[in-house]
């Protein structure tokens, strides 16, 4: 597709000169902006970047590595190696999601990619992961159904704790898809949270993994989405 | 990349440090643009000079927010589109939406009869197009952004911005044959 034929033909035209505000509009926008005006400066977004990579970490740490002595060694090393790999993945998405200031990032379409594509990867990974799958209708009548509650309520509350934080480290920082990067915050949250539970719980159940450790995951990332608009946008 | 101390960024870096001649120099810089691209956008002027000052006040706030080195013209322009909007949204759910003087604001009367020259014409042709091709032209060709920037600011790619724009273009060119033919 070209636009060079329309170029030419319209760049003689007589547009619109950039119009002016009033005087007296703009005397009292500089008045208000200035007065008792102090230095203000926020932190960068490499340092906002790596308190977000902390906060993250730091809930998996607390939360899930400090509570889990009672599982046994090898179940437990095998789910910090999972830990591990997935805090490869939130280091992406946040370098890939907020390093780089709004206007220079990736575009919009990427990191809606990004947003859709991990929470599918989580959930691929919890079914290699699964040592066991009962049917659906067995899951929900064997009270299995209200160990996967506990466990997503307690894997909502630790990613909301990581994306929340993340959240309020970038508020104000992206007027241009807030939506997105408040989706990659609560995606960012949502692993931890997922992490955190999935250190500490001993069920390797499909059904128990997907809507007790990967449902979080999304439901996070979807309400950071909707928070995120209101959050990162100045 | 080091900033310019005469650029518009440069200035914002001294405005967050606290320098208020620095903060004039960008309004005088910032506003014509910003006000075109709100009065196109209300096609209103007084809505257009409200949102001219909601959007600075904005700024002011998110001013610890901005991170250096990003390029302030997109930014400043994304955050009046969001006000724009936000305001919008806002008045639709209103069952009435009153001006400041409490009566029912009167509708901006449609031109009638035969535009009197080219700029007459053109400026209807872009007021009776379609509103996203109309915000492609004006970032990209009045407000001097960049595809991409404006892209950035519309919240979508750079191919689909040269299409509002191309299209546009096509509309524009339509408007104005129609327009010499008399």
């Amino acid at each position: 597709m070209s636009d060079v034929s329309n170029d030419e033909v319209l760049q003689d035209l007589p547009w619109p000169e950039p119009e002016t505000p009033r005087a007296d509009l703009g005397a009292s926008i500089v008045k208000q902006c200035t007065e008792g005006l102090q230095p203000k400066r926020g932190m960068t977004a490499l340092t906002r970047t790596a308190l977000s990579f902390a906060l993250a970490l730091g809930v998996v740490l607390v939360f899930g590595v400090l509570s889990s002595a009672q599982r046994p060694e090898g179940a437990l090393r095998a789910a910090l190696f999972g830990a591990a790999g997935w805090a490869v993945v939130q280091a992406l998405v946040l370098a890939a999601g907020f390093l780089r200031p709004p206007g220079r990032r990736g575009g919009a379409n990427l990191r809606f990619v990004l947003a859709v594509a991990v929470p599918v990867a989580f959930l691929a990974y919890l079914a290699f992961a699964a040592s066991e799958q009962l049917p659906l209708g067995e899951f929900f009548s064997a009270s299995h159904g209200g160990g996967a509650l506990g466990c997503g309520l307690h894997a909502l509350l630790f990613g909301a704790i990581s994306g929340g934080g993340t959240l309020f480290l970038w508020r104000g920082t992206d007027p241009f898809s807030p939506g997105i990067s408040g989706a990659l915050a609560g995606l960012v949250g949502g692993l931890a949270g997922a992490v955190t539970i999935g250190v500490t719980c001993p069920s390797g159940e499909t059904w128990h993994l997907w809507l007790g450790h990967g449902a979080a995951v999304a439901a996070l990332a979807l309400a950071g989405a909707l928070l995120g608009r209101r959050v990162l946008s100045p | 990349m080091p900033v310019k101390p005469d650029s518009i960024e440069g200035l914002m870096d001294r405005y967050v440090d606290g320098d208020a001649a620095a903060f004039d120099a960008l309004y005088q810089q910032l506003s014509p643009r910003l006000f075109g691209y709100l009065l196109r956008l209300t096609r209103h002027r007084e809505r257009a000079e409200d949102l001219l000052q909601i959007t600075f006040s904005k700024v002011h706030r998110a001013r610890a927010s901005y991170l250096r080195g990003a390029p302030l013209l997109p930014w400043v322009l994304a955050i009046a589109r969001r006000s724009f909007y936000d305001e919008r949204r806002a008045a639709k759910s209103r069952t009435e939406d009153l001006s400041r003087d409490g009566t029912m604001p009167e509708p901006k009367p449609e031109p009638s009869g035969v535009p009197n020259d080219v700029s007459e014409a053109l400026e209807r042709a872009l007021d009776s197009m379609p509103e996203n091709y109309r915000e492609a032209i004006q970032l990209t060709k009045l407000t001097g952004l960049s595809v991409n920037e404006a892209a950035e600011v519309l919240g979508t790619s750079p191919t689909a911005v040269k299409l509002r724009v191309h299209r546009g273009y096509n509309f524009l060119r339509k408007e104005l044959e129609r327009f010499q033919r008399g």
